[in-house]
């Protein structure tokens, strides 16, 4: 069930209703937010909802588990052993579900390549729906109680937390220790944030109906499938347009899944903070996908080390975590090396940084014309690196940058002014000042119920009817 | 430590007297009393979206295990003076400073909120007004689903907005904006206008010069198998291709759209000499004939559906013009196959009726050494190679390339064009 299709719209008035009539009986309500999201997420395919059960009472067996052997004297090696299998419980379901093919095509290729080929079984599993997430997301529960920063919850809480349908498919990745304590009080039905929320998802709405599925089908799925019947300039505006698209695709999943949520009454993390004003690698991941570049910071990169090890092994520890990021994004070379560039970019920036301060040299000039250049030359990295994310493989994604220097001569056509408008759109909205969205919230807001519904009217009739027919698919939710 | 830890327990280990044993529950025992950094109770009970959030303590630093010293990931390193922004005006960006190394969360004003009610009035009264603005559009859409009982239900739910919009005259703004963004019908050309064209000489030489027009179409899996049509063709520099598909669409339903006249209207504008087709991933479905809805693979189903399919070749053809019609490869769920594999049968008998239109089984070059669907197929190093999508009915890129170069040597063939190795 997508978001923007009126299935979804029916189901959520209907989830919405018996949200706030069952609210004052707590358990009663979790008992349906449950049935509310294995129907959402069973709707896919009714299999995928065998995962989310086998998730929760697994994972809460081991959280138990981790809990009691830490309050018992002596039971820290237990409880050791009972997170590592939690660890390797829901990696090895995410990797039989995704990378088994990928691991056992290469390694055929790796043995053939040594006279040792031999088939190897491949199995092609029906890949869930939104795997990726749900796996981040138990971890935290598991993790956190082995390092006493959560108590276990109920199974019912924590039934709700693995299942809550706003974030179930693609993210934000919630952690258990921000999302259980809402379930211990009933939410008030007297204080919703409607205003905010409803910000949210008709932006969101906007950013994946007018820009990203515009640019998606006019310019980028063009200029990725045939390269080489497109000019350098074509081939350019293709690329910074999908740099723009994953951005308003992505965001405007997240943007709903939030709004939605505080219409429920919950408080999800933000997961995007104006990513390509960022002036260096390092802090455009402080504002890209922040729940997954927190969740790779808290339990894969401080865990091997950090920075405390030593410059080179900072470095080493940067780029392994960012290689196992883009293999977190996609079964595929293509997403390996995205997330290898992204690992040696930051690794280089970190080691020029140290070579600056051990020479006592000052940081770079913050004038207005250096942060331009800074966030172009960032934006710039993240475009070309989003070419090997976008691509079916490595020789596709080298296509379409060769294009950039092999398709000069000619202009082409495909860059019409509303491909360009939105492009400017879709990176000028991250130049607006917190303020002037925090007002837009606020205004909307104090204009009260039937003011919102009017408002509400407008913008769906204006994204319907500009929108294309029918609705796309989040790229993320392959993820 | 952190205090917003979850049900703290009594304290007592649950292994002891007689303590609550089960897989799943941590020792059930409520907490004596409510754990800090929570906001305090309210005596309603209540709590509203964002109080947790804000009652939790601002942490400076990631939490973490006990053996592990603080770090933050992004640390600017040894030596960096705490306070000073980082390279990007602060972690918390240009809109903001934070603290060093957390991820920032925004401190947002208060903000009038509504009653749950008074949010879903809102809501109501946005769908239903929205509804009645679109009401058409939004029934245009219903209609394009397939043939049955839910399109049935859902188009005589419709029925009464669709009617009060009409009689407010509510459909005119979709109608206006529709026609400045040039969405409107646009004019369409017939299929005499086919015939009075150019007659495309068949076999003439081609030559890079004057390249042979080729046009592509089809559903959704002509959208990778056009394009590495589109991208194989071009390499030979003896042909020039157009990619004309549309997702969801097919032959079967002409209310949803209508490949026929599209074809016309492109014959007339692009002039190709040879079309190449790719239909059938959505014909399996009823379609409606006469007022009547027929059931998918009945006689009636696939007499009216034969005659589609002739009358598509018919207009490819006409003028002397060649078309090359793919057949759809063997596809992973059963019964969809059965629907694809009688399709195809219709496509090839077709061809045989028309002179000019080639008809290439794909099937087998899709099946593995048992005849099965395989998404994995060997290459010509007999390595393994990822040929479809994970619905079991697309195809990757590698898929496209195969049968776009099964289909290419049969237009080379048939122009005289020379293969490339």
């Amino acid at each position: 069930m997508l978001f923007p299709t009126i299935t979804f719209a029916v189901f959520f008035l209907l989830v919405y209703a018996a949200n706030w009539l069952l609210m004052p009986r707590l358990r009663l309500w979790k008992w349906m937010i449950i049935a509310a999201s294995y129907v959402f997420y069973g709707w896919w395919d009714w299999r995928f909802v065998l995962l989310l059960v086998a998730a929760t009472f697994v994972n809460q067996a081991l959280g138990v588990q981790i809990a009691r052997a830490r309050r018992r004297r002596g039971g820290g090696r237990a409880a050791k052993r009972w997170l590592a299998l939690s660890v390797v419980a829901n990696l090895a379901a995410l990797g039989y579900f995704k990378y088994v093919d990928f691991f056992a095509v290469n390694l055929d290729h790796l043995l053939s390549s040594v006279g040792l080929g031999a088939p190897l079984p491949l199995l092609r599993i029906l890949l869930p729906v939104g795997i990726s997430f749900l796996v981040f997301r138990v971890l935290t529960y598991t993790i956190d109680i082995y390092r006493g920063e959560l108590a276990p919850a109920s199974t019912l809480d924590f039934g709700v937390y693995v299942a809550f349908f706003p974030y179930l498919l693609a993210g934000p990745i919630a952690r258990a220790r921000d999302f259980l304590p809402q379930l211990r009080s009933p939410r008030d039905p007297r204080s919703v944030d409607a205003g905010r929320a409803f910000v949210l998802i008709l932006g969101g709405l906007a950013k994946k109906m007018l820009i990203a599925d515009y640019l998606s089908t006019h310019i980028v799925n063009g200029v990725f499938a045939s390269p080489q019947s497109y000019s350098s300039w074509e081939t350019l505006w293709g690329i910074v347009a999908y740099s723009v698209q994953i951005y308003c695709d992505f965001s405007a999943y997240n943007d709903i899944a939030i709004g939605i949520s505080l219409l429920l009454g919950f408080e999800l993390p933000e997961n995007f903070n104006a990513p390509y004003t960022a002036r260096t690698i390092q802090d455009f991941w402080r504002r890209w996908h922040i729940t997954l570049s927190s969740w790779l910071r808290d339990y894969l990169y401080i865990p091997l080390g950090g920075n405390r090890k030593g410059r080179g092994r900072t470095y080493v520890n940067l780029i392994v975590t960012f290689l196992l990021a883009g293999l977190w994004h996609g079964a595929g070379w293509t997403f390996v090396f995205w997330g290898g560039m992204h690992g040696v970019g930051l690794a280089l920036e970190r080691a020029r940084a140290d070579v600056r301060r051990a020479r006592g040299l000052p940081e770079p000039g913050a004038t207005a014309g250096a942060r331009a250049l800074q966030r172009l030359a960032v934006f710039a990295f993240v475009s070309v690196a989003w070419v090997f994310f976008r691509a079916d493989s490595m020789g596709g994604a080298f296509a379409v940058l060769w294009r950039l220097v092999a398709g000069l001569g000619t202009i082409g056509s495909a860059v019409t002014w509303p491909i360009v408008g939105l492009v400017v759109l879709g990176i000028g909205i991250q130049y607006v000042p917190r303020r002037l969205s925090g007002r837009l919230e606020g205004g909307l807001a104090n204009i009260g119920w039937a003011g919102q519904g009017a408002v509400l009217a407008l913008a769906l009739f204006l994204i319907d009817t500009l929108g294309p027919q029918g609705a796309a698919e989040f790229l993320y939710f392959k993820f | 430590m952190p205090d917003d830890r979850h049900d703290e327990g009594s304290g007592r280990l649950p292994f002891d007297e007689g303590g609550n044993d089960d897989l799943f529950v941590w020792d059930g025992l409520r907490p004596p009393s409510r754990p800090a950094g929570l906001p305090p109770r309210r005596r309603d009970g209540y709590a509203a979206a964002g109080d947790e959030s804000a009652a939790r303590p601002r942490r400076a630093a990631p939490a973490r295990g006990a053996d592990d010293e603080w770090e933050d990931w992004l640390d600017p390193g040894e030596g960096a003076q705490r306070g000073e922004p980082a390279a990007g005006d602060g972690p918390g960006g240009p809109f903001g400073a934070d603290a060093l190394g957390h991820v920032p969360e925004r401190r947002r004003p208060r903000r009038r909120r509504l009653s749950a009610g008074a949010v879903l009035a809102a809501m109501l009264i946005g769908f239903f007004v929205a509804g009645l603005f679109d009401a058409k559009a939004i029934e245009t859409e219903v209609k394009g689903k397939p043939l049955g009982t839910a399109r049935s239900i859902q188009l005589a739910l419709l029925k009464p907005m669709v009617v009060l919009s009409g009689a407010l005259q509510l459909d005119r703004p979709a109608e206006g904006l529709n026609a400045m963004l040039g969405r409107g019908e646009a004019a369409h050309h017939s299929i005499a206008e086919v015939k009075d064209k150019v007659k495309p000489k068949w076999p003439r030489k081609i030559t890079r010069k004057d390249p042979l027009r080729l046009y592509i179409i089809g559903d959704s899996m002509a959208q990778v198998f056009g394009s590495s049509l589109e991208n194989l063709a071009e390499e030979t520099h003896f042909i020039k291709a157009k990619l004309d598909y549309k997702v969801s669409s097919g032959l079967s339903r002409p209310d949803f759209f209508d490949w026929p006249q599209r074809i016309i209207d492109q014959i007339v504008e692009f002039d190709p000499e040879a079309t190449a087709v790719l239909f059938g991933a959505n014909d399996g479905q009823n379609v409606l004939y006469k007022g009547k809805v027929l059931a998918v693979g009945t006689k009636a189903w696939q007499e009216v559906y034969a005659r589609r399919v002739g009358k598509a070749m018919d207009i490819l053809t006409r003028g002397g013009r060649r078309a090359y019609w793919a057949g759809n490869p063997i596809m992973r769920d059963p019964g969809y196959r059965e629907r694809i594999s009688m399709m195809d049968h219709i496509y090839e008998a077709e061809a045989k009726k028309h002179p000019g239109v080639f008809y290439i089984s794909t099937w087998a070059l899709f099946a593995n050494e048992k005849g099965s669907y395989s998404e994995y197929l060997p290459d010509a190093n007999g390595d393994p190679v990822l040929m479809r999508a994970p619905d079991g009915i697309h195809l990757t890129r590698a898929g496209g390339d195969r049968m776009a170069q099964a289909t290419l040597d049969v237009i080379e063939k048939d122009w005289g064009i020379p293969q490339q190795p």
